[in-house]
């Protein structure tokens, strides 16, 4: 069964890397700027190391060479990977969800 | 202390490879004292294991997370490379930012970066700028809270 979670209960997304202090941060900043314009600031977005992730975190979007480390680091959380920090396709699919009110569901 | 300062700042430079442009942005960062000089082999290690390419001509080479040891302070270096140097497959980086964070207070200059990174236009006036001012001033201008 695929991890989701309902959209009215999302309430902390968290980037994360290996380090978390460069491009997590870059991509944490442009998901913020998409959630607020989409009328979601309350959402809180995060930045973190791959191995410091938190119970809090109930999305958690990851390069793909980290994705099985977050899996584990992480295994109540909804997970996205992707290969490219500037362009994370996840967050069209979880702003969508979102705007619909539909639960957000792991690929 | 600033997180960017001219001293941080290599204009009009000339790499060979991926991995001398790595050590010209570490090698600011450790001149201007905000690192040890074993970061800088942190940086190419990060490098071999994931690259730090971030789209449209940038890099931004950083550390592993053992390597937080050997950051003596937060800071981010600019290595301005007009002719590019092979990063990865068929792109070419120009502006090699090195960063060096022991915790967020280089939030400003990575929310500059990002704004800059998204549009080519913009990277290329940094790339072809022969002020660093000009860089240091769009890297940490104060930026809305979102």
């Amino acid at each position: 069964m695929a991890h989701s979670v309902p959209a009215a209960s999302v309430k902390k997304i968290v980037i994360a890397c290996e380090a978390g202090m460069g491009s997590s941060l870059m991509a944490a900043n442009k998901l913020k700027q998409m959630l607020k314009k989409a009328g979601f600031q309350d959402i809180q977005v995060t930045h973190s190391p791959v191995r410091a992730l938190t119970e809090d975190a109930q999305i958690v979007l990851s390069h793909e060479g980290l994705s099985a480390m977050a899996r584990s680091k992480a295994p109540w959380a909804v997970c996205f990977a992707f290969k490219n920090f500037m362009n994370i396709p996840a967050y069209d699919k979880i702003i969508n969800a979102l705007k619909a009110g539909e639960d957000i569901v792991e690929d | 202390m600033a997180i960017i300062t001219a001293a941080l700042v290599r204009l009009n430079a000339v790499a060979e490879s991926k991995e001398d442009a790595i050590k010209m942005a570490g090698d600011l960062l450790v001149q201007a004292g905000r690192v040890a000089p074993a970061y800088v082999e942190g940086m190419l290690a990060r490098e071999r294991t994931m690259s730090t390419y971030m789209g449209n001509g940038v890099a931004i080479p950083h550390g592993e997370f053992e390597n937080r040891a050997d950051i003596f302070e937060t800071g981010i270096s600019v290595v301005q490379i007009p002719a590019g140097i092979v990063w990865e497959d068929e792109e070419r980086a120009y502006l090699v930012i090195g960063i060096a964070a022991k915790a967020d207070e280089h939030i400003t200059v990575l929310s500059n970066l990002a704004e800059v990174v998204e549009e080519e236009e913009n990277v290329a006036l940094l790339v072809q700028t022969t002020d660093p001012q000009v860089i240091i001033e769009r890297l940490d201008r104060p930026v809305e809270e979102v």
